[in-house]
């Protein structure tokens, strides 16, 4: 049930040059694991980050989760693989801005078949503290509440694992708090987290943490 | 799904209200062109069927006019001696018996029969023996005046005293020219006038004064017709004006005669259905041109309006898809394909499409029966509102709103979500 990568690589072509963004990484990630990645700007770790959660096609190597290599599956396959598996969380929260909170959280059920959808719904309205904002516009709300929607938004399909990029980046520090509380619980209770930051609270919040450097691993 | 292109709908008010509008008025333009070149049609069919009735009215009241005037006109007849054989009269033209010529003052002066012609005359076929030819020799007197009512210019020139006219063939057969000087049975007359070819008895005839012949042919006072025009009474019925004359007249008889060539029945009715047809022809012409013009300009103003529709939308699905990048992103990376985000726009065209033209159409047909002068009746309701036609512009204007939308969703669908949520 792990996350195994080996010799991960992606190259961006260039005019001037091959950008070589994630070069040549090899990791494990255990269930339960909440893992950070961390290093300078421009090191690759978003673009690691996607090549885990199957969004971007690596120049080389192989990602296996669950014993399943995403990049093998059909388009179709592997979008309900991620639906499935996978939770995400960014700076950006990303939602969209003409569904009210509650329709926000909702929105991974147009992809795939959520089980007690409402009930489900309810239960994570209550746990981030946004019922009274549940029928409110993305756009009226603090960022922390936006983030907080967004980790709703990410657990509402009971995922397997998490993947963060810079969830915290925004956040004043009750807020970053309460993301780092969730993930931490999320990874105690089997899940897997893999979080990228710059942070040194986030970094220390994590179970383990690796470091990149221009693409490599340090 | 349909609730996310809905609240999209609703959230993005401009867009949504600039594409709805832009569609509601290419329908309403297509229904507008639609129902006007349809009312058009429909009033030239008006104005053929009101033309028809007229052209029915003109013909009918040409007919009364028709009969009003053959009974003006009268009957014309020709008043004979009684004892006249008649079968001798038909076949020589003349009778051979005599009456007085008083006799004409008599029907002159009578007030139930009224006569506005009296032509008394002496006729007899004679041997012109200077000149040693047969000719018929006719006596006659200019028209008796009708005592009350305003004697009319004579039908025949009467021949003056002392004068003779000739037909053309006995002048040419004897060789007499006008104003020579003839003897005729002992009298001398002056030619006045010699007829041109009439192609009758006219033309070996002779006619002198009616004094003259009464004395050439020892008939004092006494003539052998009367031929009297136009004669009316209370009665448009020959057979009464005959009776009725007999009786003013006991030692007479009376035939009826030729009526004074009147248009027929048939020639009004041609005429008059001509005329009309003719109008009716020429007004069914000029809405025939004024309707190909219209066609020609909503050929090709309703293309142009399509097209500029099109290509409005298009760009305004295209503004759309830009606005929402981040949200493609997203939908895709938590696992919407790309047939499912190019549903998401095309659905929404389609609403658009579909919303839009429903509301073109009602302003486009009520907005032309307001504005046009067209009322819709029954005539443009079949055309305008067919099933046909409502299918047509109902269901293929949101088709052609997701012509206009498919480039940009195709786009939209090729998104990349790593493009998008690597962040930056
Ligand atoms: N599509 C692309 N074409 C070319 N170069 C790219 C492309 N995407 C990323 N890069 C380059 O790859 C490198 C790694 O980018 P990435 O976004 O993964 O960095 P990052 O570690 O997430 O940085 P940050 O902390 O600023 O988010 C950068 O130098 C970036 O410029
Ligand atoms: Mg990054």
């Amino acid at each position: 049930m792990s996350i195994i990568i080996k010799n991960l690589k992606k190259y961006y072509p260039t005019k001037k040059n091959l950008v070589k963004a994630v070069d040549d990484i090899s990791f494990d990630v255990k269930p339960g694991d909440f893992l950070a990645i961390h290093g300078a700007s421009g090191c690759g770790k978003s673009t690691l980050l996607l090549m885990l959660g199957g969004l971007l096609h690596p120049t080389g190597g192989t990602v296996d989760i669950k014993d399943v290599n995403p990049y093998k599956l059909s388009n179709k396959a592997c979008a309900a693989f991620r639906t499935e598996n996978i939770g995400f969380v960014f700076q950006q929260f990303h939602l969209i801005p003409y569904l009210d909170i509650r329709d926000n959280i909702m929105v991974p059920a147009l992809a795939s078949y959520i089980e007690d959808l409402n009930m489900k719904v309810d239960e994570s309205l209550e746990k981030f503290n946004l019922l009274e904002r549940a029928h409110h516009k993305p756009s009226t709300l603090s960022i922390g509440e936006q983030q907080r929607v967004a980790m709703a938004r990410a657990l509402i399909n009971s995922p397997k694992i998490i993947l963060a990029d810079e969830p915290t980046g925004n956040l004043d520090p009750d807020n970053s708090e309460i993301v780092l509380n969730t993930f931490k619980e999320f990874a105690n209770q089997g899940g897997i987290v893999i979080m990228v930051t710059h942070e040194k609270s986030a970094i220390n919040a994590a179970f383990s943490n690796i470091a990149l450097d221009k693409g490599k691993l340090k | 799904m349909l609730h996310l292109i809905l609240k999209e709908l609703f959230y993005r008010k401009t867009s949504t209200l600039l594409s709805f509008i832009s569609i509601a008025l290419a329908v309403t333009c297509l229904v507008s062109a639609l129902s006007l070149l349809e009312g058009h049609k429909v009033l030239t069919d008006d104005i053929f069927q009101k033309a028809k009735t007229k052209q029915i009215e003109i013909m009918t009241k040409a007919e009364d006019k028709y009969r009003i005037s053959t009974k003006d006109l009268g009957f014309n007849v020709l008043i004979l001696p009684k004892a006249q054989n008649l079968s001798n009269f038909y076949a020589d033209d003349f009778a051979s018996k005599y009456m007085p010529e008083k006799f004409v003052e008599t029907l002159a002066n009578n007030r139930i029969v009224t006569v506005r012609h009296l032509l008394p005359s002496l006729k007899q076929k004679i041997n012109w023996t200077e000149m040693k030819q047969t000719i018929i020799l006719v006596g006659t007197r200019g028209e008796v005046p009708v005592i009350h009512k305003n004697p009319k210019k004579p039908l025949q020139q009467p021949v003056e005293d002392g004068h003779i006219v000739l037909g053309f063939q006995l002048a040419k057969d004897l060789n007499l020219k006008k104003d020579q000087t003839v003897t005729l049975l002992g009298e001398e007359f002056n030619i006045s006038l010699i007829h041109s070819p009439r192609g009758n008895k006219d033309d070996i005839t002779a006619w002198i004064p009616l004094a003259a012949s009464q004395k050439i042919l020892n008939k004092p006072k006494l003539i052998n017709a009367i031929l009297a025009l136009e004669c009316k009474c209370a009665w448009a019925d020959i057979e009464k004006v005959k009776k009725e004359l007999e009786k003013i007249l006991p030692e007479t008889q009376i035939i009826g005669m030729e009526r004074r060539k009147a248009k027929t029945r048939k020639e009004i009715r041609t005429t008059a259905e001509l005329l009309t047809k003719n109008s009716i022809k020429d007004i069914l012409e000029n809405r025939k041109n004024q309707e190909l013009a219209l066609q020609s300009f909503a050929n090709i103003l309703i293309p142009l309006v399509m097209l500029t529709c099109c290509i409005w939308i298009g760009f305004l699905a295209m503004t759309n898809v830009r606005d929402r990048k981040y949200e493609i992103g997203l939908l895709k990376a938590l696992g919407l394909l790309s047939e499912d985000i190019i549903l998401l726009f095309v659905g929404k065209a389609f609403l658009l499409g579909f919303i839009g033209s429903v509301f073109g159409f009602v302003i486009g047909a009520f907005g032309t029966s307001f504005f046009g002068g067209i009322t819709i009746d029954s005539d443009i309701n079949n055309v305008v509102f067919s099933g046909k036609t409502i299918f047509l512009i109902i269901f293929l204007t949101p088709f052609l709103s997701i012509l206009a939308s498919w480039i940009p969703a195709i786009y939209a669908a090729k998104e990349d979500p790593a493009e998008i949520l690597r962040g930056e």
